[in-house]
């Protein structure tokens, strides 16, 4: 940036909304000589600071970059509205929050793609940054972009976007893919030429090598790799998490941001098999770390950081086996330093009283339970593996504990619903209300209050319901009125997400290359921001789905054979789609639950991820 | 126990923190520096700060001011700026620390800097603001969290100095700061714009000294 813009550019964020967002200049933050690194990389995320900032695996590869002494990489989110005009009314471009400079020049741009909805906020970016949208038009070595997270796992929709997809996890394929980049560079080599050799390294997808033929209905007929790229592209993970690396200082944000604490990853993957959480399949193997090293990361993490709160994540805390002593070791020094402890993600059939203990020991906050389903036999076909009885335990745990609300979290339009399987999220709610009254020592003075939150469910690629068809727009809207006809209690709040939001997520998660054109056109038509409701516009995508010939219903609400073959299925995450096929009849044929990773192995096929098998 | 101040400097990006955010980024230097601070008594126990005269957003300034307490009797107070200064960022930097001396009540005037982006109208520019504080009434509408007053600023305000070149000019202004009468620049830019009918140019706004009614530093 020129000392015009920037002069200019500081009068500006003086009429903005929050302008700490804007400037970087954090505790934490890395600041290096640009002339003495040899590559810079913007590690970019597709939504506002507060947002972005709350996210752990950019802050992990960020502090991993950041290590090497060649390479600099700077944060880089998307404005809000109101600077977004101003800079393009003005002329600034993108620019990285450490050095101020236009990420144009940067050599690797980097995206964490971790929701559908980002897709159009991606190509904004890359237009903000003056770049070309298409992969195609960006002809010379720098810069690369490359994307990363969950929706690489179908890249289909963003294809034409990105040169470089990375389906997995980060921490070693990165350092690599730079490495690559900065010997690429040195030989003089063409874009072609290195994407050509990145395609070799496992755990790298470049989507312009494989070509993609249609039947005329549609459906793809084949995927063809190209130029000696792999096929299928497997999935990279990090086999041990005790000797990866995890960051002992990470920039501690001037604003208050949606998850504003230390945050250590107890495991990755999830033993459980939920049939709709793509999460669930997509980060198996399940890996623990182990309590040492987990006390480790927290107290020098809460000691560089000053944060007084601190969270233990993963996709299911409680079914971290040594999370016992890891409190135990843990709160006697967060206790003596004044560190909150966050334990978000608790199943609710081993939810003990001891456990109860220690999170009131901590911080007295808000419980929240996901029962997902109203019903036993719905619980059974999306395999939750809880029974009513264990919710109410749980609920009759924490009220006896104090606790006069809980939230549950629920979701309809799942495959095989009817009627009474959504009023029995009503009805569930109501027992709650009722053993609530029904406790002689529950706590006094106050009422109860249930809070249900019904999402839509979206059905996701690499999950056994990725063959299903989402329920239709008509259909979810008469069962959100059985929802708030079927509440008889004042105690029970009902939130519902939106319906057309689900709808257009649902076309994107399991779409294919023909939404690039799609995507491109609802950008053009002012598509931004479309995670946050006051952005997003469902008429912008009807219009350009018909400007393409395409429909919604054929990605969203089709009923897809086994043998169709699916746009993601060149791509290996470990999980065989024999094994999705399985499950999938398992379900909706015989109503038939999966015991979990650690009772019986499922055989999925991620343990061929591990070299010695899942532990 | 002792109640210390330091003060400090607030310069470059950091202007674009609100007060709100920097009293909880000093918080967490102060747990990050290690030393021995005093946490209120309360259910929800947090290290207790209190801040003189908060600074609007978008203001630089050179003397800032926090204080808190530390548990010993004595401490060295180079210490203190020492290892606060470690944990703090290129923008937000202790000039020293001191056991706690005024009572915030007695602050009655602060002098800022204030720099016009004019490049080569510079010159009109410093001439022109001279002209405005000359006046000998200067009628401005102040608001306040009740109501809007008119209020006549020109003995509430003093220039001394100005200077120019050919990017910028700039005016140090002393103006009437404390709980009783306070005078934010931005008011004062206001009136100005106003009076002259120019144009407005980028303004930077740095505040140098805060004094007592007998113009000793605020210490």
């Amino acid at each position: 940036m020129t000392q015009e813009q920037r002069l200019k550019l500081e009068e500006i964020l003086m009429r903005m909304q929050k302008p700490g967002r804007y400037v970087g200049g954090e505790q934490g933050a890395v600041i290096k000589d640009a002339n003495r690194v040899a590559m810079r990389f913007a590690m970019c995320f597709p939504d506002l600071y507060e947002v972005a900032m709350s996210h752990l695996g950019i802050k992990i590869l960020y502090g991993l970059l950041n290590e090497r002494e060649d390479v600099w990489c700077e944060r880089v989110f998307a404005p809000d509205t109101d600077l977004e005009a101003e800079m393009r009314a003005n002329n600034i471009p993108l620019y990285g929050l450490e050095s101020m400079d236009s990420i144009a020049d940067f050599d690797m741009i980097g995206f964490s793609l971790q929701y559908e909805m980002c897709y159009t906020t991606m190509l904004n970016m890359l237009d903000l940054a003056g770049l070309p949208v298409r992969a195609a038009d960006r002809k010379g070595l720098t810069p690369i972009v490359v994307a990363g997270g969950p929706c690489v796992c179908n890249a289909e929709p963003i294809a034409d976007f990105v040169d470089i997809c990375l389906p997995g996890e980060g921490e070693e394929v990165l350092p690599e893919l730079c490495d690559l980049y900065l010997q690429a560079r040195s030989e003089g080599c063409s874009k072609e030429e290195f994407l050509r050799r990145a395609a070799q390294i496992k755990g790298v997808y470049v989507p312009s090598l494989y070509q993609v033929e249609y039947l005329e209905d549609g459906r793809i007929k084949e995927v063809v790799a190209l130029q000696g790229a792999p096929m299928p592209v497997k999935k990279r993970i990090v086999e041990d998490l005790d000797k990866v690396y995890y960051p002992h200082d990470i920039v501690v944000p001037f604003l208050d941001i949606v998850h504003n604490r230390a945050a250590i990853e107890v495991m990755r993957g999830c033993i459980r098999g939920c049939r709709f959480c793509q999460a669930g399949y997509l980060y198996r193997p399940n890996r623990e770390k182990s309590w040492r090293t987990l006390a480790q990361d927290a107290m020098s993490l809460c000691d560089k950081t000053g944060y007084e709160d601190l969270g233990l994540l993963s996709l299911s805390t409680s079914d971290y086996r040594e999370l016992e002593p890891l409190l135990e070791n843990l709160l006697p020094w967060t206790e003596k330093n004044y560190v909150g402890v966050s334990l978000p993600s608790l199943r609710i059939d081993n939810f003990s009283p001891k456990l109860l203990d220690y999170i009131k020991k901590v911080r007295k906050s808000g419980l929240t339970f996901a029962p997902e389903a109203g019903t036993q036999r719905m619980r059974d076909i999306i395999n939750k593996n809880i029974t009513e009885e264990e919710v109410l335990n749980t609920c009759r745990t924490a009220f006896e504990g104090g606790y006069t609300s809980v939230k549950l979290y629920f979701m309809m339009g799942l495959p095989g619903e009817t009627m009474e399987d959504v009023a029995g999220i009503v009805h569930l709610a109501q027992k709650v209300v009722d053993l609530f009254y029904s406790i002689p020592d529950r706590p006094k003075g106050k009422g109860v209050s249930v809070t249900c939150s019904v999402a839509c469910f979206v059905p996701k690629p690499f999950t056994p319901f990725q063959f299903e068809p989402q329920d239709t727009r008509e259909s979810l809207q008469e069962k959100q009125k059985c929802l708030l006809d079927t509440v008889k209690s004042r105690k029970i709040n009902i939130n519902y997400h939106d319906a057309p939001v689900s709808r257009w997520e649902a076309v994107l998660a399991r779409g294919d290359r023909r939404l690039c054109a799609v995507l491109e056109s609802v950008w053009k038509q002012g598509g931004n921001l479309e995670g946050w409701n006051e952005h997003f516009d469902a008429a912008r995508y009807e219009k350009a789905m018909e400007e393409n010939g395409l429909t919604a219903a054929f990605y969203a609400n089709r009923r897809r054979e086994y043998d169709e073959v699916m746009p993601w299925d060149h791509m290996d995450y470990g999980v065989t789609k024999e094994f999705l096929v399985r499950e999938h009849r398992r379900a909706l044929q015989e109503e038939k639950t999966t015991p979990n990773c650690r009772e019986k192995c499922a055989g999925c096929g991620a343990n061929k991820l591990m070299g010695g098998g899942c532990r | 126990m002792m109640n210390v101040r330091v003060f400090y400097t607030k310069t470059g990006r950091a202007r674009f923190i609100s007060h709100l955010d920097m009293m909880r980024f000093m918080t967490r230097a102060l747990k990050r520096s290690g030393l021995p601070v005093w946490y209120t008594e309360g259910f929800n126990r947090h290290i207790y700060t209190t801040f003189a005269l908060p600074l609007s957003l978008g203001f630089e300034s050179q003397c800032e001011f926090m204080d808190f307490r530390l548990l010993p009797d004595e401490f060295d107070m180079q210490e203190v700026a020492d290892r606060l200064n470690a944990c703090l960022t290129p923008d937000i930097q202790i000039k020293a620390a001191a056991p706690v001396g005024m009572d915030p009540k007695v602050i009655t005037w602060a002098d800022f800097r204030i720099t016009f982006w004019a490049q080569q109208e510079s010159d009109a520019l410093q001439q022109a603001f001279r002209n405005f504080c000359a006046q000998s009434e200067i009628v401005v509408e102040k608001k306040t969290k009740r109501s809007l007053s008119t209020v006549d600023i020109a003995p509430l305000m003093e220039l001394l100095d100005t200077a120019f070149s050919d990017e910028n000019a700039t005016a140090d202004l002393r103006l009437a700061a404390g709980n009783t009468m306070n005078i934010n620049p931005n008011l004062v830019l206001q009136a100005f714009w106003q009076h002259s009918g120019l144009e407005p140019v980028p303004v930077q706004v740095m505040r140098l000294r805060v004094l007592d009614k007998d113009f000793q530093d605020f210490a």
